[in-house]
């Protein structure tokens, strides 16, 4: 991974807002910790939500504090069109009990993912995937944006740079992209550099 | 939707021949030939069924991703010779090895039509393949006084598909031909930041352009991947006209040049390749016919960075 | 405690062009010697902006603590003539930097690094001729 440089001056450029760099905002405290009580409890879940919701963002999270709690963790990050999982060499197989992350689960073949979730059962393995659309599994957290977490997310991302993008200009690019947070933020970007252009061409 | 469809009645006709292929045998005239049509009905239905299903399930930056105008990066292959030098720079192999016939080199067209109509054609003569074969099978039974209505029925809607095929097929072959070729040659390559180039513009072609442009373009274009999702974004960072030329009569014998010239911004940025992002020059020919559709076709250019060494050589 | 990465460029400007020579010097302090494994040394371009972020490598110095390199914390210079492209950028979508960076591998803890950047050329931005 390359590491972000200080010298991406614009904080909505693609090194800040990536999933892995920023930790999924929850709309009240303790929801995380309640939502992987669920997810352990049920020993898998899929995260469910349109594009831009934040999937991968929430994954990322998930991941982080399954580990914290001991879990082995690994997780495959599918692209589209990729119809089945690359061969992994692991130098030993997943334990049972560990935890096997899939983003982008509706990817694989129909087959696959029955297949899958059968293997998953029989070793004990856990499976936690996101998804576009809701597929059998014992737990689903359904994502919904609020703009009142972009306009938090915004503001955290401007902390270091000053507020150039404003709570009502994130409410309105909100319901521009209709949710979608990833666009939001590109939207958001394009705001931050025309803004701050025009700053420093203002005469003296 | 209107896709999905004309998928969806393919293929159901598809099922009902099938349906009396295998339940009424002794009604199906020329077994093997209404198991061929069958076939072929259900491959096209289920297979465009299947592409417009899975169409749908692309993302929508994606599937904008799709439909934005989105130059060929494998275009240009990298070249020991430029790359040693100027890293990250693309390489100008396709544009040194081909020599003009006014200037020195002639820039190589950014999209090609081959392909599309190569398709376009395919599909026209199956189709048309399929209708002939319907339609002497029709008319045989009617001259054996025998009315066959799903044959007859297959034969309209094959009919109805044919045409539309060749029409669409002809439109293609009817603006590749009118619109004919569009050639640009320049005098010296790669270019410099504030360097000017001679230049050479020939568009060939029957038709009446109301309007010819010429346009210098430097784009930034980038590529973001996360998960399933493909984001490709291209910002105009310069833009300047070259020339603009009306209202030209184009015949077999009467081809249009022009002579131009163009310079590059003295604190230009030299064009760039990287795996994700780049910036790309082009020379960007835009035509307005009458009565076809408008045209658009890019020429990539190489700009290197000014070289101390090479100015003081 | 994190160490503290000092990096010197011989131009006070930071502002370079190419093919030029370039004398870098980096050190170390606030932190024992036993304490650092590996020091990397690496001039490299970064792409940052809409797309998805990239680099490319310029050169690269790798130095590990054994006999002869008991203490990696020394001030330690090394010279390269920069290369030709590509230059410093700050599109609108597209920006390109470049850092000299110090990565210190650390017997404990994850590494740690350090960026110094520069301009590599004179490019300016076309926006006064923007359509």
């Amino acid at each position: 991974m390359i590491q972000p440089s200080r010298l991406a001056a614009n904080p909505f450029s693609t090194c800040w807002i990536r999933p892995d760099r920023q930790a999924y905002r929850f709309t009240r405290p303790g929801q995380l910790g309640q939502l992987v009580e669920h997810l352990v409890r049920a020993g898998g879940g899929q995260v469910v939500g349109p594009h831009g919701a934040g999937k991968s963002t929430l994954l990322f999270t998930l991941q982080e504090e399954l580990v914290g709690r001991g879990y082995q963790v690994i997780r495959i990050q599918l692209h589209a069109g990729q119809r089945s999982l690359a061969t992994r060499r692991e130098s030993q197989p997943p334990a049972a009990g560990s935890w096997l992350i899939i983003d982008g689960f509706e990817q694989l073949a129909a087959w696959r993912r029955w297949k899958l979730a059968w293997q998953c059962r029989r070793s004990r393995i856990h499976l936690l995937v996101s998804s576009h659309r809701c597929h059998r599994f014992p737990f689903t957290w359904q994502m919904s944006p609020r703009p009142e977490v972009a306009c938090e997310l915004v503001d955290q991302l401007q902390q270091g740079s000053g507020t150039v993008v404003s709570s009502q200009d994130v409410k309105r690019l909100f319901r521009e992209h209709d949710g979608n947070m990833r666009e939001l933020l590109f939207a958001c970007y394009d705001l931050f550099e025309i803004r701050t252009r025009r700053q420093s061409a203002r005469p003296g | 939707m209107g896709e999905f469809t004309f998928f969806v009645l393919v293929l159901l006709l598809g099922l009902i021949s099938l349906g009396f292929l295998l339940f009424a045998p002794e009604k199906s005239p020329d077994f093997w030939l209404m198991l061929l049509i069958v076939g072929s009905l259900l491959s096209i239905g289920g297979g465009g069924l299947l592409l417009a299903y899975f169409h749908y399930s692309i993302s929508r930056e994606r599937r904008r991703a799709i439909t934005q105008k989105r130059p060929a990066l494998d275009l240009l292959k990298e070249n020991v010779r430029s790359t040693d030098r100027f890293p990250s720079i693309p390489s100008d192999a396709n544009i040194i090895d081909s020599p003009g016939t006014r200037l020195r080199y002639r820039l190589p067209r950014f999209e090609s039509a081959f392909w599309p109509m190569l398709a376009a054609s395919l599909f026209a003569l199956s189709w048309l393949a399929v209708s002939v074969t319907l339609l002497v099978t029709v008319v045989n039974r009617i001259l054996d006084e025998q009315t066959y209505w799903l044959f007859t029925a297959m034969l309209l809607a094959s009919i109805v598909v044919t045409h539309w095929a060749i029409r669409y097929c002809y439109r293609q072959l009817r603006f590749i031909t009118r619109v004919g070729t569009t050639m640009v040659e320049i005098s010296h390559h790669p270019l410099l930041p504030g360097s000017t180039c001679e230049g050479f513009l020939l568009q060939s072609g029957s038709m009446k352009l109301r309007l010819l442009s010429l346009t210098l373009v430097c784009e930034e274009q980038v590529t973001y991947r996360q998960g399933t999702d493909l984001r490709i974004e291209s910002y105009p960072a310069f833009k300047q006209k070259i020339a603009v030329l009306k209202n030209n009569d184009l015949r077999s014998d009467r081809v249009l040049e022009h002579d131009f010239e163009f310079s590059i911004p003295e604190s230009a940025m030299h064009s760039f390749r990287g795996e994700h992002n780049q910036v790309q020059w082009k020379l960007v020919v835009r035509g307005k016919p009458e009565s076809l559709p408008r045209f658009t076709r890019s020429f990539l250019i190489i700009v290197h960075p000014r070289n101390p060494g090479r100015e003081a050589g | 405690m994190e160490p503290l990465v000092s990096i010197m460029l011989c131009d006070p400007h930071r502002h370079y062009r190419p093919g030029q020579r370039m004398r870098c010097s980096y050190q170390v302090d606030a932190i024992a010697a036993d304490a650092i494994q590996a020091v990397e040394a690496s001039i490299m371009w970064l792409s940052s902006g809409k797309g998805d972020e990239e680099m490319g490598i310029h050169e690269f110095h790798r130095r590990t603590r054994d006999d002869q390199n008991t203490d990696l914390r020394m001030l330690h210079q090394f010279d390269t003539s920069l290369p030709n492209s590509p230059l410093s950028f700050e599109g609108t979508i597209l920006k390109i930097h470049w850092v000299v960076r110090v990565k210190i591998f650390l017997k404990e803890g994850q590494p740690y690094s350090r960026d110094l950047s520069f301009q590599l050329g004179s490019v300016a931005g076309f926006r006064e001729q923007l359509p």
